[in-house]
């Protein structure tokens, strides 16, 4: 089961407005601007999804959030691990005296700050569909891209599921700081919210 | 009057920065929590005048947790901070009673002006 090129022409259209307001959000958050390097839509497999990255033996931050029913999503945000300290000492810089000894000060304001990038993203797909999607908490972990995204896809079947990833890469200059957001959905859970 | 305010949200970041604006705003922190379970016990104890609720909660959502509270005490002061900026969910929360919705990231000025549409004073004695 594939999407049709005009659901895929609304999917792109809802992921830029989100995208968009991600970047403002994050800009915010940082106090600094981000700028959208890339942006892409895909249809692949699971089985070749958990081999895209395989090359990529770098370390990241990833945090990753579901949301259930009406829309069954998945988020995936990654910040290579220089990345994600120059966000967080960004982020955190006006609060530095009382987050002194905090522990995973890292891990808790890159949750913090993915959460809210991803929400960007599914508020703009929420919004136009009239539908409410609530994420889980962020679950934040260290790894390669290929441990972050096999802890994402978990419970889809491998040799049958087809999935749509949204791939998102920003950049903010000042901060010499990269991230990924990426959004995963069922082909066919899509379809049904595509269809109404 | 300074307000007494119960803090609930999972991340712990967010909590510290927002009793770090809560009490430069000359407001107590009443209590913290960050799970659903966490805010209904110290909504229980604590009795604050006024409550900041997020939506994502680990064991449950914000808005189940507004409904709870409302169910109390229906005069409870809510106001939802999420960064699910979704009309659904703002117009949700309304409906359950909320007094506002505080979009994150938010600054300074933005909770004083939530703050003070749930009532509470602007500059406390």
């Amino acid at each position: 089961m594939k999407l049709r090129s005009g659901q895929k022409e609304v999917l792109s259209r809802l992921l830029e407005v989100g995208v968009t307001r991600s970047a403002e959000l994050l800009g915010k958050m940082s106090r600094t601007k981000w700028s959208v390097v890339a942006s892409s839509v895909s249809e692949i497999p699971v089985v070749r999804l958990l081999t895209w990255f395989q090359r990529d033996g770098g370390r990241y931050l990833g945090a990753r959030f579901i949301s259930h029913d009406p829309l069954s999503l998945r988020f995936l945000v990654i910040f290579p691990d220089r990345s994600s300290k120059a966000v967080t000492a960004s982020v955190t810089r006006p609060y530095a005296g009382k987050m002194r000894d905090f522990p995973d000060i890292v891990r808790s304001t890159i949750g913090e700050v993915s959460n809210i990038l991803a929400q960007g993203i599914v508020g703009a797909v929420a919004d136009e569909f009239g539908a409410k999607v609530i994420f889980s908490s962020p679950e934040v972990n260290d790894g390669t891209k290929t441990n972050l995204f096999a802890g994402v896809l978990g419970d889809y079947d491998a040799r049958k599921d087809m999935l749509m990833m949204a791939q998102i890469d920003m950049c903010s200059e000042d901060l010499t700081a990269e991230c990924s957001v990426i959004m995963i959905a069922g082909v066919e859970s899509l379809q049904r919210l595509l269809a109404n | 009057m300074a307000y007494r305010i119960l803090i609930v949200d999972d991340s712990a970041v967010m909590r510290v920065m927002l009793v770090d604006m809560v009490e430069s705003l000359g407001h107590q922190v009443a209590a913290q929590a960050d799970t659903a379970a966490g805010a209904l016990k110290a909504f229980k104890e604590a009795k604050p005048d006024l409550v900041l609720l997020d939506v994502s909660l680990p064991d449950g959502d914000g808005l189940s947790v507004l409904r709870e509270i409302r169910r109390a005490s229906p005069s409870a002061r809510v106001i939802m901070v999420t960064g699910n900026d979704q009309k659904k969910i703002r117009d949700q929360a309304i409906a359950l009673g909320a007094k506002g919705v505080l979009c994150k990231p938010f600054d300074i000025g933005e909770l004083t002006a939530r703050l003070s549409q749930a009532g509470a004073p602007a500059r406390p004695a």
